[in-house]
Parts: C-alpha cells; sequence; structure tokens
C-alpha cells in the first residue's frame, strides 16, 4: 500500500475541485439551511404547546384527589433529534392521559399554527441525505473510472508499481472523505443552529446519537459509493455511467421501496380502522350492559324516589366519543343509600371496567400488530435498500421510530397506569374506605332532601384523598442497537468484496 | 531492454491480434514498429504493460517477466500514451508531481518539474495553469514530460507525435535522441514513416498480428522505407 497516501490526496482534491461537487455541496447546503429552519421553527411551535401543556397538566393533576379525577397527563416533550429523523414523533401524537377511565392512548394536542409550514416539517436532515448526498454519491464516483479509462490517464497510473487494491482503497477513501464535507457541514449547521436556539436543552446523549447518526449517513454513502464505482468499472465511457448511476439510483431510492410498500399494502391484509372502532365499541356496549346489570341487580329496590334525577357521579367511563355513560339514577332514596350504592357499585365495578379496558387495549394492541406484521414484511423486502436502513437507523437511534415513540411509550403508558391503579388500590380509594371519609353526619342522615345532602357534600367538598406520593411517569429512554445497522454494514462488507473483485478484473485499456 | 518470445494474444471474439511475436530490443537503441490501424502495435505495448494477459508466450523488461511480476516489471519502464488527457482540474506541474510520485520520485522539487516541463518544451507560463485550458500538442508534452521524469530505462510510446506540431515533433525527436545516448531502450509504435528514418535504429513492420519485416538503420536507409512499407501493406500475408 507503498501508493495508498498518493492516490487518495489525488483522488480527494479531483473530487472537491470537481464543478459538480462544488454545486451539490451548495445545493445541500441550501436545503440544509431551509430545512433546518422549517425544522426548527416547527420545534419551536411544538415546544410552546408541550410547555403549555404540561403547565396545564400540572395544574390537573395539583387538582386530582380522587381515583376518578387522577388524570395524569403524560406530555411528551418534542425532541430535538427528530430535526435529523422526524420518524413518529410529530405525528403519533404527544399526550397519554393516564387514568382510571381513559385508556393510554397517544393524542395530537396541537395543530400546526402554520399550514405552509406543515407542507415541509416532514422533510427532516436524513431525507436530504438520502435523496440529494445519495445522488451526490452516485455522481461523484460514477464516472471517475470510466472517465479515467476514456482518457487514458488510467494507463498513466497503472504503468508505475501501483496495485489494483491501493487504488480501489484510495478511491473509495477518497470518495467517502469527499462526501463526508458536505455531511458534515450539515450536521455542524444544524446543530450550532440547534444550540442556539434558548428553548432547545441538549444533553450528552444528544451529543453521542447525533455522532452515530452521522456514523450511520456515512455508512449508508458508503453503499452509493461501491455502487458508483462498481458501474464506473463495468461501463465503457463516462456517459454512460451517469446514467446507469443516475437510473440505479432511482431505483434505489425513490422506485423500489415505493413499489414495496405498494405492493404489501395490496398483499398482506390489515383489519380496517373502522373494524377497530366497532370492535372498541363492542366492548363499551358489553360494559355498559354490565353497569345496567349491576345497578338493576344491587339498587335497593322498594325504596322512595325523588322526583328530580341525580346524575351519576364519577363513576363511568368516557367512551370513545367523550360522552359519560350515565347510570339511570331516577331514584328516590336517602343520602345514605345512595352513597352506600355508589360506593358499593364503585367497589363491584371498577375491577369489571379495569377487565374491560384491559380487552380494549389488547384490541388496541391487536390492531397495531397487524399494522405491524405489515411494516415487516416491507421491511424485509426493503432489508437491502440503504435509504431504508438509514432511515430506520437513524429513527431508531434518534428514539422515533414507531417501535420507541409509539409501541414502548403506550406499553410503558399502560405498565403505569397499573402501578397508580395499585396505588389507589392501597390507598383504598376504590371502595367503601374513601366513602367513609365522609363525616360519619351523613350516613346517619337520613333526610330525604337529597339535593341539600349533594349540595353540602358535593363533589368538590369531599374529603380528598392524599396523592401527593403518586409515582411519577418516568418514559424510559430505549436504546438498542438498531438491526437495520448490522445491515448496513453487511451490505457495505459484500459490496466492498464485489467491487474488490471487479478492480482486480480492472480493464485498463478502453475499447 | 525489452524481449518477447512467441507471444500470441487472442481477443474472446476470435480476433488474433498477435500472433507469435519474437523481439529483442537493446539497452540504447530505438526501435520503430510500423504498421497500419489494427495491426497489433498497441496489443504489443498492452502486453508489455500487463494491461492485457497475452493468450502465449512471454514479455520481459529488463529480464522481467511482465505477467509473473508485473509491478517489478513496472519499475523499468514508462509510456506515452497517444492522446492522453491526463487531469483537466491540475496544473502540468501538479499532474507532473502526482505521476513522479507514483513512478517513485518523491523528493523532487517544484524546480526539477519546471526543468523537466521546459525540457519537453512546454512555456513557462503554462507551468501552474490548469490542464483543461491546454491543447492537444501540449498535453502531450505533458504526458512525455511524465514519462520522462520516471528516468525508467524503457521508454514506450504509442503514437507520440500525434497532435503535435513540427516544431513539438522535432523537439521530441531530439529529446528520445537524448535518452537514447544514456542507454534507454526506446519502443514506439507509429504510423510516421519519416520519424522513423530520422530516428530508429531497428524499425519492425506489423501486419494482422504478425510482425512481416525488421531491418536495421543500414539496410531500410538503403532502400526506401516508405516503398517497403507500402509494399508490405498490399502484400496477402499467409
Amino acid at each position: 500500500m507503498k501508493n495508498f497516501k498518493i492516490l487518495l490526496i489525488h483522488e480527494f482534491l479531483q473530487q472537491v475541485k470537481s464543478f459538480k461537487f462544488t454545486l451539490m455541496v451548495a445545493l445541500s447546503l441550501i436545503v440544509t439551511v431551509f430545512t433546518v429552519y422549517v425544522q426548527v421553527t416547527d420545534f419551536k411551535e411544538r415546544f410552546q404547546n408541550y410547555e403549555a401543556e404540561t403547565l396545564k397538566a400540572s395544574d390537573e393533576a395539583m387538582k386530582a384527589g380522587t381515583f376518578a379525577e387522577l388524570h395524569v397527563p403524560v406530555i411528551i416533550p418534542p425532541n430535538p433529534l427528530s430535526i435529523f429523523s422526524k420518524g413518529f414523533d410529530e405525528k403519533a401524537g404527544n399526550k397519554i392521559t393516564i387514568s382510571v377511565e381513559d385508556l393510554p392512548e397517544l393524542e395530537i394536542v396541537a395543530q400546526k399554527n402554520n399550514p405552509f409550514m406543515a407542507i415541509f416539517v416532514n422533510f427532516d436532515i436524513t431525507s436530504i441525505i438520502k435523496i440529494i448526498l445519495s445522488l451526490m454519491a452516485i455522481f461523484l464516483i460514477a464516472d471517475t473510472i470510466a472517465g479515467e479509462r476514456e482518457e487514458q490517464t488510467l494507463k498513466v497510473i497503472f504503468i508505475n508499481r501501483v496495485t489494483r487494491l491501493e487504488f480501489f482503497m484510495a478511491k473509495y477513501s477518497a470518495a467517502l472523505v469527499a462526501i463526508s464535507i458536505p455531511l458534515f457541514i450539515m450536521f455542524l449547521f444544524s446543530s450550532l443552529y440547534i444550540t442556539l436556539q434558548p428553548f432547545i436543552q441538549l444533553s450528552t446523549i444528544f451529543w453521542i446519537k447525533l455522532l452515530l447518526i452521522f456514523l450511520s449517513s456515512l455508512g449508508f454513502l458508503s453503499v452509493f459509493i461501491f455502487i458508483g464505482l462498481w458501474i464506473s468499472i463495468k461501463t465503457p465511457s463516462s456517459a454512460q455511467a451517469m446514467i446507469y448511476g443516475l437510473l440505479v439510483w432511482m431505483v434505489i431510492v425513490f422506485i423500489y421501496p415505493r413499489l414495496v410498500t405498494y405492493t404489501v399494502s395490496k398483499v398482506v391484509d390489515v383489519p380496517s380502522s373502522e373494524k377497530l372502532k366497532t370492535d372498541i365499541d363492542r366492548i363499551y356496549n358489553e360494559f355498559g350492559d354490565k353497569l345496567v346489570e349491576d345497578h338493576e341487580k344491587n339498587y335497593p329496590k322498594g325504596k322512595l324516589y325523588f322526583n328530580n334525577t341525580i346524575e351519576s357521579s364519577k363513576i363511568g367511563f368516557m367512551n370513545k366519543d367523550n360522552w359519560w355513560i350515565s347510570l339511570p339514577y331516577k331514584v328516590g332514596i336517602t343520602s345514605k343509600f345512595k352513597l352506600e350504592f355508589d360506593a358499593g357499585q364503585v367497589k363491584r365495578m371498577i375491577p369489571v371496567l379495569l377487565e374491560y379496558q384491559n380487552r380494549m387495549m389488547d384490541t388496541y394492541n391487536n390492531y397495531r400488530n397487524n399494522q405491524l406484521k405489515q411494516k415487516k414484511i416491507a421491511s424485509w423486502l426493503q432489508v437491502f435498500i440503504p435509504g431504508f436502513l438509514l432511515d430506520e437507523t437513524a429513527k431508531s437511534i434518534a428514539g422515533t421510530s414507531y417501535d420507541i415513540r409509539v409501541l414502548s411509550l403506550l406499553k410503558k403508558a399502560r405498565q403505569n397506569r397499573s402501578i397508580y391503579i395499585n396505588y389507589i388500590k392501597s390507598k383504598n380509594g376504590f371502595g367503601p374506605k374513601y366513602f367513609t371519609q365522609i363525616p360519619q353526619d351523613i350516613w346517619s342522615d337520613n333526610s330525604k332532601d337529597y339535593n341539600s345532602v349533594i349540595d353540602k357534600y358535593s363533589w368538590d367538598n369531599y374529603p380528598r384523598l392524599n396523592l401527593t406520593d403518586i409515582p411519577k411517569f418516568q418514559p424510559v429512554e430505549k436504546f438498542k442497537v438498531p438491526l437495520e445497522l448490522f445491515f448496513m454494514l453487511l451490505i457495505n462488507l459484500v459490496l466492498l468484496l464485489i467491487v474488490n473483485k471487479a478492480f482486480i478484473s480492472l480493464r485498463v485499456e478502453k475499447n | 531492454m525489452l524481449q518477447t518470445q512467441n507471444l500470441t494474444k487472442r481477443y474472446e471474439d476470435g480476433n488474433l491480434a498477435l500472433d507469435s511475436l519474437n523481439l529483442e530490443i537493446k539497452e540504447g537503441e530505438i526501435f520503430f514498429l510500423l504498421g497500419a490501424n489494427g495491426a497489433g502495435k498497441t496489443t504489443t505495448i498492452n502486453l508489455f504493460l500487463n494491461f492485457i494477459e497475452p493468450t502465449s508466450g512471454t514479455a520481459f523488461i529488463n529480464g522481467i517477466d511482465v505477467n509473473k511480476d508485473p509491478l517489478d516489471s513496472k519499475k523499468h519502464v514508462s509510456f506515452v500514451s497517444e492522446n492522453v488527457m491526463l487531469y483537466g482540474n491540475f496544473s502540468a506541474r501538479q499532474n507532473l508531481d502526482f505521476f513522479a510520485k507514483l513512478g517513485g520520485k518523491a523528493n523532487l522539487t517544484k524546480a526539477d518539474y519546471y526543468t523537466m516541463l521546459r525540457k519537453v518544451g512546454l512555456q513557462d507560463d503554462f507551468f501552474e495553469k490548469k490542464l483543461k485550458t491546454f491543447s492537444k500538442g501540449m498535453r502531450q508534452k505533458v504526458g512525455l514530460a511524465i514519462a520522462l521524469i520516471k528516468d525508467a530505462t524503457n521508454i514506450l510510446l504509442d503514437e507520440p507525435t500525434s497532435g503535435l506540431d513540427p516544431k513539438a515533433a522535432a523537439e521530441l525527436i531530439v529529446l528520445l535522441k537524448e535518452q537514447r545516448n544514456q542507454g534507454k531502450t526506446i519502443f514506439m509504435c507509429t504510423h510516421d514513416i519519416f520519424r522513423a528514418k530520422e530516428l530508429a535504429d531497428r524499425v519492425g513492420i506489423m501486419k494482422e498480428g504478425r510482425l512481416v519485416m525488421v531491418k536495421n538503420r543500414d539496410e531500410f536507409l538503403k532502400e526506401d522505407l516508405e516503398k517497403v512499407y507500402l509494399d508490405y501493406m498490399q502484400e496477402v500475408v499467409i
């Protein structure tokens, strides 16, 4: 490898001195500046929404004093790495309410202020790398050997003691170093711009993850350099090499991934969202029936009825349209009976409610698993597509993948919900004890003037459970080295061997 | 010294480009290989430079089998190609610097490069200008400078006068004479019978892959080389 350094420096200078390099660096930088500006503006908007929601959420949490009032809103802060790899950071929603009556599902709490900006927010730094830098990598290298063969400089090189291996390694390394220049500038500019924003706090982990995304991007571009080199070796002229390079790039970046997604969506059947809605409705209705059944069975019959209608207390749960399922309380009872009934019903029906909610959550999970099945088939069909691998790797590292940002978060929310329910149980919050906190006089108050009792001991005046030591929701920072990264390395290794073999039999002489 | 033993090349399409070439060119000798297009001249050079593999036979450079030890053989040879473009975004000096380093001349200075560029007849103003602004002849001069700066014992030239103006071609002849006087072996493939008469120690005529005639200087000066050449070109090879 005696001549490697000489060849490397020469190849590198040749690349960076070319007009196409200057043009593509300028293009990628212009797009980067625009993208980062849009992304940071979008991030700022999301961050402001997050802050407002967090403030509101802490107020709500402070008010909670009963199991039914306990709605712990978990607001997910926007992820600064989403500027680099957007993934599901925004579109999955950023709020989960953990309560006894609500299912822990992600919801979107804010709409875009500027719909024009919304058009561009899905174009992140990874997209620039996937589209512009990959094209740049192919164009930089595709004509290099074909061109040198055409111009006979290949002969002048190989008249010297230059081995094919060192020539290949120099070509590859120089192109990788050259392409890493715009990549580095893109990352540098983006991170500097982000750092200067007062509303973005960056941790050490951010920088480590950013470095990993940078390295993954280099791995991605390396694949295109190998492909470009292979095309360059196999084609007789630089013009043909450029055309083949462009065709291959179009197939890899645009045509094949879209074809796979379309075909899989047509071939692999996934139940519709309407089916999910119907299934959830059915479970809601079944629970409603159980409530009525309980009421029929346990309501103290034969008591006096008042004329007024008393609305359900906080028992019950929100149905899919956020309507309360109310219990039929056209009753005439003493406050004592009413309270006893309420207490009893809570005690009986909460476990039933939880059971039905579990069924609903399982239904949601099955729906998502079906979607995932489709996604996995599409993934395996794209496992050798570098753009797909970069996308998935970057999302996994950034923490914006479907797996991390949706599934793991919901799983964690479900676990936390169990923790909260157990916490409330430990406080006897679901049972008679909660109601026994009501002063004894009301239990002995046999007055039929229920309205005055309700006014006196209205919900707001009920003694509160002390929920101040409720465990905090801790979304776990999940990070594992994504499988796609290994595939990316594997593709690089395979291409290294293929291109090296092609270099060994490299034809120096033009046709 | 350049030598071939039954050197044969048949391409994949069946074309016999070179048929049992036996040739020896000694140190301090200039050998001109004449022949029409497709006669096998460039194939001979490509075989010497190990750019293609022989079907049979052997080519030697300074006694080294180029097929068995290509890297070692390349230490002893330099090459001037027809219409070499070199690197347009680099200056003449930068091109020379790159190829000199590849040729193992690591310690040359800018002054050394300038001297060599002057020697091949390039004007001083163009030393630091990008090659993409050069004419064909000027590029050829840089190509020649690249070949000479390696200071190899054997120089192979493939149509080197193509694109050169008469003055530059005359300068090339002077340079090649100088190299011969230094003991270099020079092997030139060309159509240029006039340069051959002026410079060659021996002349060979190649037709359809076969070396049909070799004459030394005394022999071809006695005859009309142009007529001999044309006669051979018209003859049917058996």
